[in-house]
């Protein structure tokens, strides 16, 4: 039976379909997704070490870090947003509105060419007109990369610039009391912005008083008034600390530090112009920062999840696939079997108790496989057991009609015959006759099989019938006679085609021996050793009507002590395994080595001989040996 | 001028027929030794041979064993069988069957005298040296 290949039609076809489309499609998803984390990966990793990098800064922070640098601060986050594409690609306004700033474009990076938006909010001035001091602090900042506080008139401008293509970004936005006290509540604080001598914008409020006025508790006025600038470009400023008196302190050039809720991150901008000495207190929102930092982290994630959910999926079903072929051809191989084929062998590999599945599957279907050859065997058996039967009748019917050893007054005689079919086409008889002589008949029906066994057995009942009743006839009579009813039997009634080689031999008791019909030569060994060779004539018996016109009766003399042998042509044309043919010459030869020997030994050693140059014969085989004993011996027999 | 026949030639491992046409005559060439297998394809040869030799008006089909070691007597029985078929063509039409073999083979020598009697006249034996 041919082995189970992989399952590849109905239910295990349409799943290796099925995984081939999620195949391809998760290899599409991937691709895609690849494709997109080598396009932005390279955008996005800048956005990622910059998020790190500030999410490590603020744990160091928080771990006790009290010095915050305002500069540095700003420039990670600074670094994080431009450098995300997301900002980058954005309008001003939503940049505007997730840093809580302020946006402006300043061209050619010298600050000839800027922008602010006015005061009211809704318009942006271009012409650097209005706000010298901002272009001022510009210039100052050219080719730096730092943060800057800046005044402008009355108004408190903090600012924050970077390179960006040929120009720069600017952030920035206006120090006033909104801004303050958005940044207090964070910071749980009063803000004071304090310029030398006077406060700037105060989150203080004066009990009862408008909210717009700028307004310091007259104790903590002095305390600032008394501070004074450290330098010509350095302002005081105070961070005053409602409740926390310990907080209070300096900040600028060579100050100490002050420590703050790890939640806020503190900058401090170092004064830009020396007419406007002021500091400023910036508070960015943790939050903010935070999430911008988070925004690079969750984006990576997404993306590699992007990636590896396929992959994964992709790797799962792989895995279950693999697990799941010798199942479905298991299945397939179940369906052949339950469909008759039941010598289906699985032939795929598999390891631990898919395997032992698989060889127990085997197992049962060789099984089954030799209980159904046993059965159908049983069967045939059963079926032919009658017909073997009725042939082995038959077999016993023609062997039981071949001669049994007879005593030939005169004569020694040794014959067998060997059929190749169950029914021989061989044909040999002995029948003596009342003058002390005998009839010997030798031939051979063409073809095998029942159809030339029974030609056999005809021929050899007609000859018995007409030799009982006229044992005067001459052989060719005899023949001719015969021919007639094999050829009605044969041609006319069995509509066959068989004929009959045949000769048919008289031995008369002086040694006379008077012989009729085509069949194979006659060997003679002369008692002194001499071989001769006799052929016979005449034609085929059981083609033709009429043969008497090709038959006559020859004669020949046998003296005592000669040898006679007849065979049919199943030992002459023995072959051997190079399909050479034993061959009258290695017969005879064999017969004059013998010659001496009984009869009986002497056929049973040409019997050796043709068996031992073809072990499995191809016809029938038959040998009949006679030794004539003389008058003398028949006398006295 | 010789053409070929509309009869298939055998070719078996040790055996090969084939049949080609000279005017009016048929010749048949049969080669290697014709065991029992033989048999079986060298009945609807000979029957073609008879049936195309009878249409074509043949005046006598040549038969060639000069190169034949060994006929099996299935074998001849398929010779006996043809000659039949031709022995029960009346007239005219019938055709001659000369058989050419060769006298170092005895047993054709023998096997061929059998044979003709089944054709009494329209079959004649020939030997032929080998080369």
């Amino acid at each position: 039976m041919p082995p189970e290949s992989p399952p590849g039609a109905g239910l295990a076809g349409r799943s290796l379909k099925r995984r081939w489309t999620l195949a391809i499609s998760g290899m599409l998803v991937a691709g895609l997704a690849a494709q997109i984390l080598l396009t932005g990966g390279f955008s996005f990793f800048g956005t990622w070490r910059a998020a790190m990098e500030w999410l490590r800064f603020s744990e160091k922070e928080a771990s006790g870090m009290q010095e915050a640098n305002s500069v540095q601060v700003f420039r990670r986050l600074g670094t994080a947003l431009l450098r995300n594409p997301v900002v980058q690609a954005a309008t001003r306004e939503p940049v505007k509105d997730r840093l809580h700033e302020e946006l402006a474009p300043v061209l050619e990076g010298s600050g000839v060419r800027w922008s602010y938006l006015g005061p009211e909010g809704k318009e942006w001035h271009s012409d650097g007109q209005g706000c010298g001091e901002l272009a001022q602090g510009w210039e100052d900042a050219a080719g730096a990369d730092s943060g800057r506080w800046v005044g402008c008139g009355e108004d408190v401008v903090l600012a924050w610039s970077r390179p960006l293509g040929d120009g720069r970004l600017v952030l920035w936005r206006p120090v006033d009391a909104q801004y303050l006290g958005e940044h207090r509540a964070l910071a749980d604080n009063e803000l004071i912005l304090w310029a030398p001598g006077r406060p700037l914008v105060s989150t203080l409020r004066r009990p009862g008083g408008a909210s717009a006025e700028v307004w310091l508790p007259e104790d903590l006025q002095q305390e600032l008034t008394a501070l004074g600038p450290k330098d010509s470009r350095c302002g005081a400023y105070v961070l005053r600390v409602r409740g926390y008196e310990g907080y209070r302190g300096t900040y600028g050039k060579g100050e100490g530090e002050v420590p703050l809720p790890s939640y806020v991150c503190f900058s401090a901008i170092r004064p830009a112009t020396t007419h406007l000495p002021h500091r400023v207190l910036y508070f960015i929102p943790r939050a903010v920062v935070d999430s911008s930092a988070w925004y690079g982290v969750w984006t990576m994630v997404a993306i590699a999840a992007l990636v590896l959910v396929p992959a994964l999926v992709w790797l799962a079903w792989r895995l279950v696939g693999n697990a799941m072929r010798p199942v479905l051809a298991l299945s397939k191989a179940s369906a052949r079997v339950a469909q008759g084929e039941l010598g289906v062998v699985v032939q795929m590999p598999a390891e631990g108790e898919l395997a032992q599945l698989i060889d127990a599957f085997n197992a049962m279907t060789r099984g089954l496989e030799e209980s159904q050859a046993a059965r159908v065997e049983s069967e045939r058996r059963a079926a032919v057991a009658p017909l073997l039967k009725e042939m082995e009748i038959a077999r016993r019917i023609q062997s039981s009609i071949l001669p049994a050893p007879r005593q030939v007054p005169g004569y020694e005689i040794s014959a067998r015959m060997v059929p190749v079919a169950t029914m021989g086409g061989d044909y040999y008889d002995v029948r003596p006759t009342p003058d002390g002589g005998c009839w010997i008949g030798i031939g051979d029906v063409a073809g095998h099989g029942v159809t030339s066994g029974l030609v056999m057995l005809m021929v050899q009942s007609g000859i018995s019938a007409l030799l009982e009743h006229r044992p005067d006839l001459a052989p060719h009579d005899v023949l001719r006679a015969v021919n007639t009813f094999l050829q009605d039997n044969i041609r006319e009634r069995l509509h066959s085609d068989e004929h009959v080689t045949l000769s048919l031999l008289r031995f008369h008791p002086d040694g006379r021996v008077e012989m009729a019909g085509a069949h194979e030569d006659v060997i003679i060994c002369r008692a002194d050793g001499t071989l001769e060779r006799l052929e016979t004539t005449g034609t085929w018996l059981g083609a033709t009507r009429d043969v008497g016109p090709f038959l006559r009766t020859s004669t020949f003399r046998l003296g005592a002590g000669d040898l006679l042998l007849l065979h049919t042509d199943g030992a002459t044309e023995a072959p051997n395994v190079g399909r050479e043919r034993l061959g009258l010459d290695r017969i005879a030869a064999e017969l004059q080595r013998r010659a001496g020997a009984p009869a009986t030994e002497i056929r049973d050693a040409l019997f050796e001989l043709v068996l031992q140059w073809a072990p499995q014969p191809e016809d029938d085989v038959t040998l009949l040996v006679m030794r004539y004993l003389g008058e003398a011996q028949r006398v006295a027999a | 001028m010789t053409s070929a026949l509309d009869i298939p030639a055998i070719k078996e491992p040790g055996f090969e027929a084939f049949a080609t046409r000279e005017e009016n005559a048929v010749r048949l060439a049969f080669l290697g030794s014709a065991e029992l297998q033989v048999s079986e394809l060298l009945g609807p040869f000979l029957a073609r041979v008879h049936d195309e030799a009878l249409r074509l008006g043949a005046r006598e089909v040549t038969v060639d064993l000069v190169k034949l070691e060994f006929m099996n007597s299935s074998c001849f029985k398929r010779l006996v069988t043809w000659l039949n078929l031709l022995r029960e063509v009346q007239g005219q039409s019938s055709y001659a069957v000369r058989f050419l073999s060769s006298p170092r083979v005895r047993w054709q020598k023998a096997s061929l005298m059998a044979l003709s009697c089944f054709a009494p006249g329209s079959v004649t034996i020939e030997a032929r040296d080998a080369s």
